[in-house]
Protein backbone atom coordinates (compact mmCIF):
# COMPACT_ATOMS: atom_id res chain seq x y z
CA UNK A 1 0.00 0.00 0.00
CA UNK A 2 1.72 3.30 -0.72
CA UNK A 3 0.19 6.23 1.37
CA UNK A 4 0.64 9.81 -0.18
CA UNK A 5 4.03 11.36 0.47
CA UNK A 6 2.62 14.09 3.06
CA UNK A 7 3.31 14.59 6.42
CA UNK A 8 0.50 17.51 7.58
CA UNK A 9 1.04 16.42 11.26
CA UNK A 10 5.35 16.61 11.28
CA UNK A 11 5.22 20.31 8.93
CA UNK A 12 2.96 21.44 11.04
CA UNK A 13 5.00 20.92 14.60
CA UNK A 14 7.99 22.03 12.31
CA UNK A 15 6.53 25.88 11.64
CA UNK A 16 6.32 25.87 15.36
CA UNK A 17 10.47 25.06 15.40
CA UNK A 18 10.60 27.89 12.89
CA UNK A 19 8.40 30.44 15.19
CA UNK A 20 10.44 29.29 18.09
CA UNK A 21 14.29 29.38 16.65
CA UNK A 22 13.64 32.83 14.36
CA UNK A 23 13.70 36.61 15.78
CA UNK A 24 10.75 38.00 16.71
CA UNK A 25 8.55 41.01 16.40
CA UNK A 26 10.38 43.05 19.01
CA UNK A 27 13.74 41.19 18.50
CA UNK A 28 13.71 42.78 14.53
CA UNK A 29 12.64 45.88 16.09
CA UNK A 30 15.55 45.87 18.51
CA UNK A 31 17.94 44.92 15.75
CA UNK A 32 16.65 47.24 13.45
CA UNK A 33 17.58 49.87 15.83
CA UNK A 34 21.65 48.84 15.98
CA UNK A 35 21.85 49.16 12.31
CA UNK A 36 20.47 52.58 12.90
CA UNK A 37 22.57 53.47 15.68
CA UNK A 38 25.45 52.25 13.45
CA UNK A 39 25.33 54.94 10.95
CA UNK A 40 24.57 57.66 13.94
CA UNK A 41 27.77 55.96 15.92
CA UNK A 42 30.60 56.11 12.81
CA UNK A 43 29.24 59.35 11.26
CA UNK A 44 30.14 60.63 15.11
CA UNK A 45 32.69 63.80 14.84
CA UNK A 46 35.49 61.71 16.40
CA UNK A 47 35.05 58.66 13.70
CA UNK A 48 38.17 58.10 11.98
CA UNK A 49 35.32 57.22 8.83
CA UNK A 50 33.22 60.43 9.46
CA UNK A 51 34.38 62.33 6.47
CA UNK A 52 34.51 59.14 4.38
CA UNK A 53 30.73 58.54 5.21
CA UNK A 54 29.32 61.78 4.89
CA UNK A 55 29.06 61.94 1.05
CA UNK A 56 25.97 60.72 -0.84
CA UNK A 57 27.58 57.55 -2.05
CA UNK A 58 27.98 55.99 1.28
CA UNK A 59 25.18 53.21 2.37
CA UNK A 60 24.98 51.16 5.57
CA UNK A 61 22.26 48.31 5.29
CA UNK A 62 21.98 44.63 6.70
CA UNK A 63 23.25 41.65 4.44
CA UNK A 64 23.66 37.75 5.01
CA UNK A 65 20.62 35.82 6.89
CA UNK A 66 18.89 39.79 7.81
CA UNK A 67 18.29 40.69 4.20
CA UNK A 68 16.24 37.66 3.19
CA UNK A 69 14.88 37.61 6.58
CA UNK A 70 16.23 33.91 7.74
CA UNK A 71 17.88 34.68 10.59
CA UNK A 72 17.41 32.20 13.40
CA UNK A 73 19.40 32.01 17.24
CA UNK A 74 22.63 30.78 17.03
CA UNK A 75 23.41 29.63 20.61
CA UNK A 76 22.42 26.21 21.96
CA UNK A 77 22.43 26.35 25.32
CA UNK A 78 21.47 30.47 25.04
CA UNK A 79 19.57 32.29 22.96
CA UNK A 80 21.99 34.16 20.48
CA UNK A 81 21.47 36.38 17.10
CA UNK A 82 24.18 36.81 14.87
CA UNK A 83 23.40 39.59 12.28
CA UNK A 84 25.78 41.41 9.40
CA UNK A 85 25.68 45.20 8.20
CA UNK A 86 27.66 45.98 5.40
CA UNK A 87 29.04 49.59 5.33
CA UNK A 88 29.31 50.16 1.32
CA UNK A 89 31.89 53.03 1.21
CA UNK A 90 34.92 54.60 -1.06
CA UNK A 91 38.29 53.71 0.38
CA UNK A 92 40.89 55.78 0.35
CA UNK A 93 43.07 54.76 -2.41
CA UNK A 94 46.16 54.76 0.08
CA UNK A 95 44.55 52.79 2.85
CA UNK A 96 46.04 49.28 2.52
CA UNK A 97 44.02 46.17 2.64
CA UNK A 98 44.08 46.13 6.60
CA UNK A 99 43.46 49.84 6.84
CA UNK A 100 39.48 49.51 6.34
CA UNK A 101 39.06 47.20 9.12
CA UNK A 102 41.33 48.36 11.12
CA UNK A 103 40.00 52.02 11.15
CA UNK A 104 36.72 49.91 11.41
CA UNK A 105 37.28 48.20 14.52
CA UNK A 106 38.44 52.10 16.04
CA UNK A 107 35.48 53.39 14.76
CA UNK A 108 33.45 51.36 16.55
CA UNK A 109 34.64 51.92 20.22
CA UNK A 110 32.42 53.17 22.19
CA UNK A 111 28.87 51.69 20.34
CA UNK A 112 26.15 51.97 22.84
CA UNK A 113 25.55 48.63 24.82
CA UNK A 114 28.46 46.86 22.81
CA UNK A 115 29.70 44.30 25.67
CA UNK A 116 33.22 43.35 23.60
CA UNK A 117 34.46 44.99 20.11
CA UNK A 118 36.24 41.83 18.38
CA UNK A 119 38.89 42.53 14.53
CA UNK A 120 37.73 39.48 12.78
CA UNK A 121 39.33 38.45 9.05
CA UNK A 122 36.44 40.18 7.36
CA UNK A 123 34.75 41.79 9.91
CA UNK A 124 34.59 43.52 12.95
CA UNK A 125 32.11 42.06 15.28
CA UNK A 126 29.95 43.84 17.77
CA UNK A 127 29.34 41.28 21.14
CA UNK A 128 25.68 42.67 22.54
CA UNK A 129 23.51 40.74 25.02
CA UNK A 130 22.23 38.25 23.33
CA UNK A 131 23.35 39.63 19.79
CA UNK A 132 26.41 39.56 17.93
CA UNK A 133 26.98 42.02 14.72
CA UNK A 134 29.98 41.17 12.21
CA UNK A 135 30.13 44.50 10.71
CA UNK A 136 32.25 44.69 7.19
CA UNK A 137 33.02 47.35 4.66
CA UNK A 138 32.32 47.21 1.05
CA UNK A 139 34.66 49.36 -1.31
CA UNK A 140 32.32 50.21 -4.29
CA UNK A 141 33.92 49.58 -8.13
CA UNK A 142 34.86 51.87 -10.09
CA UNK A 143 32.19 53.68 -12.22
CA UNK A 144 29.77 52.91 -13.97
CA UNK A 145 29.07 50.54 -11.17
CA UNK A 146 26.49 47.54 -11.40
CA UNK A 147 24.36 48.45 -8.85
CA UNK A 148 26.39 47.61 -5.33
CA UNK A 149 29.22 45.60 -6.36
CA UNK A 150 32.41 45.84 -4.97
CA UNK A 151 35.32 44.26 -2.91
CA UNK A 152 35.62 43.85 0.53
CA UNK A 153 38.98 42.63 2.74
CA UNK A 154 40.15 39.48 3.79
CA UNK A 155 42.96 40.83 6.66
CA UNK A 156 43.88 38.27 9.07
CA UNK A 157 46.19 38.31 11.75
CA UNK A 158 48.61 36.05 9.91
CA UNK A 159 49.45 35.83 6.64
CA UNK A 160 48.68 37.90 3.20
CA UNK A 161 45.61 40.53 2.88
CA UNK A 162 43.54 40.72 -0.31
CA UNK A 163 40.24 42.03 -1.84
CA UNK A 164 37.26 39.69 -2.43
CA UNK A 165 35.06 40.54 -5.23
CA UNK A 166 30.97 40.92 -3.50
CA UNK A 167 27.44 41.89 -3.87
CA UNK A 168 25.41 40.56 -0.94
CA UNK A 169 22.96 43.12 -1.96
CA UNK A 170 22.71 42.06 -5.40
CA UNK A 171 22.32 37.84 -3.67
CA UNK A 172 19.56 39.26 -1.54
CA UNK A 173 17.58 40.84 -4.19
CA UNK A 174 17.81 37.41 -6.52
CA UNK A 175 16.87 35.39 -3.31
CA UNK A 176 13.77 37.39 -2.52
CA UNK A 177 12.91 36.97 -6.03
CA UNK A 178 13.38 33.24 -7.21
CA UNK A 179 11.64 31.94 -3.77
CA UNK A 180 8.05 30.43 -4.51
CA UNK A 181 5.87 32.22 -1.91
CA UNK A 182 2.70 31.16 -0.47
CA UNK A 183 -0.69 32.37 -0.29
CA UNK A 184 -2.20 35.09 1.60
CA UNK A 185 -4.25 32.50 4.22
CA UNK A 186 -0.51 30.82 4.88
CA UNK A 187 0.90 34.10 5.53
CA UNK A 188 -1.75 35.20 7.78
CA UNK A 189 -1.58 31.92 9.94
CA UNK A 190 2.54 32.33 10.54
CA UNK A 191 1.79 35.85 11.29
CA UNK A 192 -0.87 34.83 14.15
CA UNK A 193 1.80 32.15 15.30
CA UNK A 194 4.45 34.44 15.98
CA UNK A 195 2.15 36.74 17.68
CA UNK A 196 0.63 34.50 20.03
CA UNK A 197 4.20 32.39 20.71
CA UNK A 198 7.11 34.30 19.94
CA UNK A 199 9.93 34.99 22.08
CA UNK A 200 11.05 38.43 22.86
CA UNK A 201 15.01 37.85 23.60
CA UNK A 202 16.73 41.26 23.18
CA UNK A 203 16.40 44.03 25.69
CA UNK A 204 13.50 46.27 25.00
CA UNK A 205 14.29 49.66 23.45
CA UNK A 206 13.78 53.03 25.51
CA UNK A 207 11.16 55.06 24.99
CA UNK A 208 13.43 57.58 23.48
CA UNK A 209 14.98 55.20 21.28
CA UNK A 210 11.51 54.05 19.87
CA UNK A 211 9.93 57.38 18.91
CA UNK A 212 13.25 58.28 17.21
CA UNK A 213 12.53 55.11 15.50
CA UNK A 214 9.01 55.68 14.18
CA UNK A 215 10.19 58.64 12.36
CA UNK A 216 12.34 56.73 9.95
CA UNK A 217 12.04 54.17 7.06
CA UNK A 218 12.88 50.89 8.29
CA UNK A 219 16.04 49.12 7.99
CA UNK A 220 15.50 45.52 7.32
CA UNK A 221 13.87 44.09 4.74
CA UNK A 222 10.50 42.13 5.72
CA UNK A 223 10.81 38.70 6.39
CA UNK A 224 10.13 36.08 3.59
CA UNK A 225 7.65 33.58 4.97
CA UNK A 226 8.21 30.76 2.03
CA UNK A 227 8.78 27.18 2.97
CA UNK A 228 12.24 27.21 1.19
CA UNK A 229 12.95 30.11 3.73
CA UNK A 230 11.63 28.24 6.63
CA UNK A 231 13.37 24.70 5.67
CA UNK A 232 16.38 27.23 5.81
CA UNK A 233 16.05 28.35 8.66
CA UNK A 234 15.40 24.58 10.12
CA UNK A 235 18.91 23.53 8.01
CA UNK A 236 20.72 26.17 9.78
CA UNK A 237 19.61 25.31 13.46
CA UNK A 238 20.35 22.12 12.68
CA UNK A 239 23.74 22.52 11.48
CA UNK A 240 24.34 24.74 14.88
CA UNK A 241 23.86 21.87 16.54
CA UNK A 242 25.80 19.62 14.50
CA UNK A 243 29.13 21.59 14.08
CA UNK A 244 28.78 23.09 17.57
CA UNK A 245 30.82 20.51 19.37
CA UNK A 246 33.79 19.97 16.11
CA UNK A 247 36.54 22.44 15.67
CA UNK A 248 35.80 22.25 12.02
CA UNK A 249 34.65 25.26 10.12
CA UNK A 250 31.15 25.41 9.60
CA UNK A 251 29.30 25.59 5.75
CA UNK A 252 29.14 29.22 4.73
CA UNK A 253 25.02 30.38 5.51
CA UNK A 254 25.37 32.22 1.85
CA UNK A 255 25.83 29.14 0.50
CA UNK A 256 22.88 26.92 2.17
CA UNK A 257 21.14 30.28 1.24
CA UNK A 258 21.84 29.55 -2.46
CA UNK A 259 21.18 26.12 -2.52
CA UNK A 260 17.69 26.58 -0.62
CA UNK A 261 16.49 28.55 -3.66
CA UNK A 262 18.08 26.67 -6.16
CA UNK A 263 17.04 23.36 -4.80
CA UNK A 264 13.51 24.27 -5.68
CA UNK A 265 10.03 24.38 -4.19
CA UNK A 266 7.90 21.30 -2.76
CA UNK A 267 4.62 20.84 -3.32
CA UNK A 268 4.78 18.01 -0.70
CA UNK A 269 4.85 20.32 2.82
CA UNK A 270 7.82 21.55 4.64
CA UNK A 271 9.46 18.38 5.63
CA UNK A 272 9.49 17.19 2.32
CA UNK A 273 11.07 20.83 1.38
CA UNK A 274 13.47 20.15 4.26
CA UNK A 275 14.41 16.64 2.65
CA UNK A 276 14.96 18.23 -0.53
CA UNK A 277 17.38 21.23 0.34
CA UNK A 278 19.46 18.14 2.33
CA UNK A 279 19.70 16.04 -0.89
CA UNK A 280 20.77 18.61 -3.12
CA UNK A 281 23.36 19.57 -0.79
CA UNK A 282 24.30 15.75 -0.33
CA UNK A 283 24.32 15.25 -3.62
CA UNK A 284 27.28 18.58 -3.95
CA UNK A 285 29.01 17.15 -1.02
CA UNK A 286 29.00 13.64 -2.56
CA UNK A 287 30.68 14.94 -5.78
CA UNK A 288 32.77 17.37 -4.73
CA UNK A 289 34.36 14.14 -2.80
CA UNK A 290 34.49 12.55 -6.01
CA UNK A 291 36.50 14.92 -7.70
CA UNK A 292 38.18 16.05 -4.92
CA UNK A 293 37.03 19.58 -5.41
CA UNK A 294 33.96 22.07 -5.25
CA UNK A 295 31.65 22.87 -4.30
CA UNK A 296 32.45 26.51 -6.20
CA UNK A 297 28.97 28.54 -6.15
CA UNK A 298 28.99 31.74 -7.72
CA UNK A 299 26.44 34.55 -6.63
CA UNK A 300 23.98 35.02 -9.12
CA UNK A 301 24.20 38.38 -9.71
CA UNK A 302 27.81 38.66 -9.64
CA UNK A 303 29.94 35.57 -11.41
CA UNK A 304 33.13 36.49 -9.38
CA UNK A 305 31.56 36.80 -6.06
CA UNK A 306 32.58 33.04 -5.08
CA UNK A 307 30.08 31.67 -1.51
CA UNK A 308 32.39 28.89 -1.06
CA UNK A 309 35.99 30.54 -1.43
CA UNK A 310 37.01 29.70 2.43
CA UNK A 311 35.09 26.30 2.17
CA UNK A 312 34.91 23.56 2.18
CA UNK A 313 38.88 23.17 2.22
CA UNK A 314 39.04 19.62 2.97
CA UNK A 315 37.43 16.39 2.27
CA UNK A 316 36.82 15.45 5.38
CA UNK A 317 34.65 18.79 5.48
CA UNK A 318 32.64 17.88 2.21
CA UNK A 319 32.13 14.10 3.92
CA UNK A 320 31.04 15.41 7.37
CA UNK A 321 28.26 17.46 5.58
CA UNK A 322 27.16 14.66 3.41
CA UNK A 323 27.19 12.39 6.42
CA UNK A 324 25.21 15.40 8.30
CA UNK A 325 22.69 15.45 5.54
CA UNK A 326 22.04 12.03 5.41
CA UNK A 327 21.55 11.67 9.12
CA UNK A 328 19.07 14.58 8.54
CA UNK A 329 16.98 12.72 5.49
CA UNK A 330 17.12 9.75 7.72
CA UNK A 331 15.50 11.24 10.79
CA UNK A 332 12.97 12.75 8.93
CA UNK A 333 12.28 9.52 6.91
CA UNK A 334 11.65 8.06 10.44
CA UNK A 335 9.83 10.96 12.02
CA UNK A 336 7.06 10.68 9.14
CA UNK A 337 6.35 7.23 9.91
CA UNK A 338 6.74 7.63 14.15
CA UNK A 339 3.94 7.57 16.48
CA UNK A 340 3.77 11.45 17.93
CA UNK A 341 5.92 11.16 21.15
CA UNK A 342 8.80 9.25 18.98
CA UNK A 343 8.27 12.21 16.57
CA UNK A 344 8.87 14.51 19.30
CA UNK A 345 12.12 12.93 20.16
CA UNK A 346 12.93 13.03 16.49
CA UNK A 347 12.91 16.76 16.65
CA UNK A 348 14.68 17.34 19.40
CA UNK A 349 17.61 15.39 18.16
CA UNK A 350 17.43 17.24 15.63
CA UNK A 351 16.77 20.98 16.63
CA UNK A 352 17.41 21.07 20.41
CA UNK A 353 15.40 20.20 23.22
CA UNK A 354 14.62 23.32 24.57
CA UNK A 355 13.40 24.59 21.54
CA UNK A 356 11.35 21.53 20.72
CA UNK A 357 9.69 21.44 24.15
CA UNK A 358 8.26 25.31 23.41
CA UNK A 359 7.36 24.02 20.18
CA UNK A 360 5.63 21.39 21.21
CA UNK A 361 3.86 23.31 23.84
CA UNK A 362 2.28 25.96 21.21
CA UNK A 363 1.10 22.77 19.13
CA UNK A 364 -0.51 21.41 21.89
CA UNK A 365 -1.91 24.78 22.85
CA UNK A 366 -3.21 24.69 19.37
CA UNK A 367 -4.40 21.39 19.53
CA UNK A 368 -6.58 21.79 22.46
CA UNK A 369 -10.09 20.56 22.25
CA UNK A 370 -11.53 21.23 25.46
CA UNK A 371 -10.94 24.80 25.16
CA UNK A 372 -10.77 25.67 21.59
CA UNK A 373 -14.18 24.23 19.48
CA UNK A 374 -11.85 24.41 16.25
CA UNK A 375 -12.98 21.80 13.48
CA UNK A 376 -10.13 19.66 12.32
CA UNK A 377 -9.68 18.23 9.10
CA UNK A 378 -8.38 14.85 7.18
CA UNK A 379 -6.21 14.17 4.67
CA UNK A 380 -8.55 12.24 2.56
CA UNK A 381 -7.31 8.33 1.64
CA UNK A 382 -4.90 8.65 4.41
CA UNK A 383 -6.77 9.94 7.10
CA UNK A 384 -4.09 12.18 8.59
CA UNK A 385 -4.93 15.17 10.50
CA UNK A 386 -4.54 18.09 9.18
CA UNK A 387 -3.78 20.85 12.11
CA UNK A 388 -3.99 24.08 10.00
CA UNK A 389 -5.18 23.88 6.26
CA UNK A 390 -3.96 27.44 5.87
CA UNK A 391 -0.41 26.00 6.50
CA UNK A 392 -0.81 23.08 4.64
CA UNK A 393 1.07 22.19 1.58
CA UNK A 394 -0.77 22.32 -1.39
CA UNK A 395 -0.77 18.60 -2.25
CA UNK A 396 -2.33 18.21 1.45
CA UNK A 397 -5.32 21.09 1.64
CA UNK A 398 -6.74 20.38 -1.54
CA UNK A 399 -7.73 17.08 -0.52
CA UNK A 400 -8.67 18.45 3.02
CA UNK A 401 -12.17 17.04 4.44
CA UNK A 402 -13.79 18.68 7.48
CA UNK A 403 -14.58 16.01 10.46
CA UNK A 404 -17.98 16.22 11.29
CA UNK A 405 -19.02 17.42 14.80
CA UNK A 406 -18.75 14.46 17.36
CA UNK A 407 -18.31 13.95 21.19
CA UNK A 408 -16.39 10.98 21.93
CA UNK A 409 -17.93 9.19 24.31
CA UNK A 410 -17.04 6.08 26.97
CA UNK A 411 -19.26 2.81 27.18
CA UNK A 412 -18.79 -0.24 29.54
CA UNK A 413 -19.15 -3.90 28.54
CA UNK A 414 -19.80 -4.81 32.64
CA UNK A 415 -23.13 -2.06 32.93
CA UNK A 416 -24.19 -4.85 30.32
CA UNK A 417 -23.62 -7.67 33.46
CA UNK B 1 -25.52 17.96 11.85
CA UNK B 2 -23.40 20.13 9.98
CA UNK B 3 -22.37 18.90 6.37
CA UNK B 4 -23.39 15.31 6.49
CA UNK B 5 -25.68 14.05 3.90
CA UNK B 6 -28.71 12.36 5.86
CA UNK B 7 -30.51 10.09 4.03
CA UNK B 8 -34.24 9.42 3.99
CA UNK B 9 -33.73 5.87 4.35
CA UNK B 10 -30.84 3.43 6.34
CA UNK B 11 -28.05 2.96 3.77
CA UNK B 12 -28.00 0.70 1.84
CA UNK B 13 -24.85 -1.59 1.97
CA UNK B 14 -23.44 -1.08 -1.55
CA UNK B 15 -23.74 2.59 -0.99
CA UNK B 16 -21.43 2.04 1.94
CA UNK B 17 -19.25 -0.14 0.02
CA UNK B 18 -19.47 2.53 -3.25
CA UNK B 19 -18.33 4.98 -0.64
CA UNK B 20 -15.26 3.44 1.08
CA UNK B 21 -14.16 2.80 -2.33
CA UNK B 22 -14.24 6.29 -3.24
CA UNK B 23 -12.93 8.05 -0.35
CA UNK B 24 -10.77 5.40 1.15
CA UNK B 25 -9.60 3.06 -1.60
CA UNK B 26 -6.60 1.46 0.46
CA UNK B 27 -9.52 -0.37 2.62
CA UNK B 28 -10.33 -3.71 1.75
CA UNK B 29 -14.13 -5.57 1.86
CA UNK B 30 -14.93 -8.53 3.34
CA UNK B 31 -18.01 -10.39 4.56
CA UNK B 32 -15.68 -13.00 6.24
CA UNK B 33 -17.66 -14.43 9.54
CA UNK B 34 -20.41 -16.25 7.79
CA UNK B 35 -22.64 -13.76 9.28
CA UNK B 36 -24.27 -10.39 8.23
CA UNK B 37 -21.44 -8.78 9.64
CA UNK B 38 -19.36 -7.08 7.03
CA UNK B 39 -15.62 -5.71 7.55
CA UNK B 40 -13.21 -3.27 5.96
CA UNK B 41 -9.32 -3.50 6.84
CA UNK B 42 -7.26 -0.68 5.64
CA UNK B 43 -4.55 1.76 7.23
CA UNK B 44 -5.06 5.16 8.52
CA UNK B 45 -2.91 7.84 10.23
CA UNK B 46 -3.88 9.84 13.09
CA UNK B 47 -0.49 12.41 12.60
CA UNK B 48 2.24 10.40 11.28
CA UNK B 49 2.12 6.33 11.96
CA UNK B 50 0.01 4.47 10.05
CA UNK B 51 -2.53 2.07 11.97
CA UNK B 52 -4.09 -1.08 10.51
CA UNK B 53 -7.89 -0.83 11.35
CA UNK B 54 -10.96 -2.95 11.18
CA UNK B 55 -14.37 -1.37 10.37
CA UNK B 56 -16.90 -3.67 11.42
CA UNK B 57 -20.38 -3.66 10.65
CA UNK B 58 -24.20 -5.35 10.47
CA UNK B 59 -25.85 -3.52 7.44
CA UNK B 60 -29.10 -5.57 8.83
CA UNK B 61 -29.42 -3.73 12.05
CA UNK B 62 -29.46 -0.03 13.17
CA UNK B 63 -26.38 -0.96 15.38
CA UNK B 64 -23.46 1.44 14.91
CA UNK B 65 -20.10 0.65 13.28
CA UNK B 66 -17.13 -0.54 15.55
CA UNK B 67 -13.35 0.29 14.77
CA UNK B 68 -10.87 -1.56 16.47
CA UNK B 69 -6.90 -0.98 15.60
CA UNK B 70 -5.53 -4.70 14.48
CA UNK B 71 -1.55 -3.81 14.17
CA UNK B 72 -0.09 -1.82 16.43
CA UNK B 73 -2.66 -2.95 19.16
CA UNK B 74 -4.18 -1.40 21.45
CA UNK B 75 -1.75 -0.31 24.31
CA UNK B 76 -1.89 1.30 27.67
CA UNK B 77 0.69 4.23 28.53
CA UNK B 78 3.99 2.95 30.10
CA UNK B 79 2.74 1.58 33.84
CA UNK B 80 -0.58 1.79 33.11
CA UNK B 81 -4.05 -0.04 32.21
CA UNK B 82 -6.31 -0.60 29.53
CA UNK B 83 -9.05 0.77 31.56
CA UNK B 84 -7.10 4.26 31.67
CA UNK B 85 -7.03 4.58 27.38
CA UNK B 86 -9.43 7.23 26.86
CA UNK B 87 -13.08 6.95 25.30
CA UNK B 88 -13.37 3.12 24.19
CA UNK B 89 -16.16 0.91 24.47
CA UNK B 90 -14.67 -1.36 27.21
CA UNK B 91 -13.77 -4.99 26.21
CA UNK B 92 -13.46 -6.31 29.75
CA UNK B 93 -12.56 -9.87 28.63
CA UNK B 94 -10.00 -8.30 25.51
CA UNK B 95 -9.27 -5.11 26.01
CA UNK B 96 -6.92 -4.84 23.41
CA UNK B 97 -9.80 -5.57 21.38
CA UNK B 98 -12.22 -2.56 22.51
CA UNK B 99 -13.72 -0.81 19.85
CA UNK B 100 -12.90 3.30 19.77
CA UNK B 101 -16.09 5.13 21.54
CA UNK B 102 -16.21 7.64 18.69
CA UNK B 103 -19.72 9.73 19.37
CA UNK B 104 -22.24 10.24 22.18
CA UNK B 105 -25.03 7.51 20.99
CA UNK B 106 -27.95 10.11 23.15
CA UNK B 107 -26.58 13.10 21.00
CA UNK B 108 -27.69 10.97 17.99
CA UNK B 109 -24.66 11.82 16.12
CA UNK B 110 -24.61 8.50 14.12
CA UNK B 111 -27.43 7.12 12.32
CA UNK B 112 -27.53 4.53 9.67
CA UNK B 113 -28.86 7.05 7.42
CA UNK B 114 -24.99 8.43 7.05
CA UNK B 115 -22.24 7.44 5.30
CA UNK B 116 -19.36 5.29 7.00
CA UNK B 117 -17.08 6.71 5.27
CA UNK B 118 -17.84 10.06 6.07
CA UNK B 119 -18.17 9.73 9.41
CA UNK B 120 -16.59 6.73 11.26
CA UNK B 121 -13.26 6.87 9.48
CA UNK B 122 -12.81 10.42 9.67
CA UNK B 123 -13.35 10.10 13.84
CA UNK B 124 -11.12 7.24 13.98
CA UNK B 125 -8.62 9.18 12.66
CA UNK B 126 -8.90 12.25 15.06
CA UNK B 127 -9.31 9.69 17.84
CA UNK B 128 -5.88 8.16 16.53
CA UNK B 129 -3.93 11.69 16.84
CA UNK B 130 -5.70 12.17 19.73
CA UNK B 131 -4.45 9.07 21.33
CA UNK B 132 -0.84 9.60 20.30
CA UNK B 133 -1.00 12.86 22.17
CA UNK B 134 -2.43 10.84 24.88
CA UNK B 135 0.44 8.73 24.70
CA UNK B 136 2.83 11.63 25.03
CA UNK B 137 1.74 13.36 28.23
CA UNK B 138 -1.58 11.52 29.31
CA UNK B 139 -3.80 14.11 28.77
CA UNK B 140 -6.92 13.58 26.41
CA UNK B 141 -7.10 16.83 24.19
CA UNK B 142 -10.08 15.94 22.18
CA UNK B 143 -13.05 16.57 24.51
CA UNK B 144 -15.82 14.40 24.74
CA UNK B 145 -18.72 14.03 27.02
CA UNK B 146 -18.94 12.03 30.21
CA UNK B 147 -16.17 10.04 31.90
CA UNK B 148 -13.01 9.91 30.10
CA UNK B 149 -12.40 6.89 30.36
CA UNK B 150 -13.80 3.53 31.92
CA UNK B 151 -11.60 4.02 35.14
CA UNK B 152 -13.02 6.91 35.55
CA UNK B 153 -16.19 6.09 34.94
CA UNK B 154 -15.93 3.11 37.17
CA UNK B 155 -14.45 4.78 39.92
CA UNK B 156 -17.76 7.08 39.48
CA UNK B 157 -19.40 4.37 40.18
CA UNK B 158 -18.31 3.64 43.03
CA UNK B 159 -18.18 6.89 43.68
CA UNK B 160 -22.07 6.81 43.57
CA UNK B 161 -22.74 3.60 44.94
CA UNK B 162 -20.60 4.00 48.23
CA UNK B 163 -21.90 7.02 49.11
CA UNK B 164 -25.63 5.34 48.95
CA UNK B 165 -24.54 3.21 51.75
CA UNK B 166 -25.81 3.99 55.17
Amino acid sequence: MTFQYTAPGLDDLLLDVVTVIELSDHDREVAENRYRQLKQHLERPSSPLREFLLNNSSLIYPQGSMAIGATIISGIDEDRFDVDALIDMKVPGHWSDDDALDQLFVALQGFPGARKILRCTRCVQIQFAFMHMDVTILDPAAAPRPERIGEIFHSPDAGPSYRVPANPYGFGIWFRSTVVYPAQEYLDEVKARRRAYGIDRLTPLSLVEKAEQEKLPPVIPPRIDAQQVHALKLLKRYLNRRYEERRLRRPPSVYLTKKASTCGHEPNGLTSQLQRLAGAIKLDMDVAVLINNGPDERNPTYEPDRLNDRWPVTQGDRRMLADDMSHLIESLERARRAEFKDMVAIVADLFGERVTNRSVETFMKRMDRRSNRRTLHVERGTGAIIPATAVAAPAVAKSAVEVPRHNFHVEDDREDE
Amino acid sequence: MKGLGYHQRPRKLSAQVARMNAKWPHFAFDQPFGTTLVRWIGKLRGWQKEYLIAVLWDPTSADRPYVILLDPELRPRDGGKFEDIPHLMFDSKDPELSALCLFDPAGREWTNKLLIADTTIHWAAEWLAYYELWHFDGIWRGGGVGPESIAEARAAALHRATSKLP
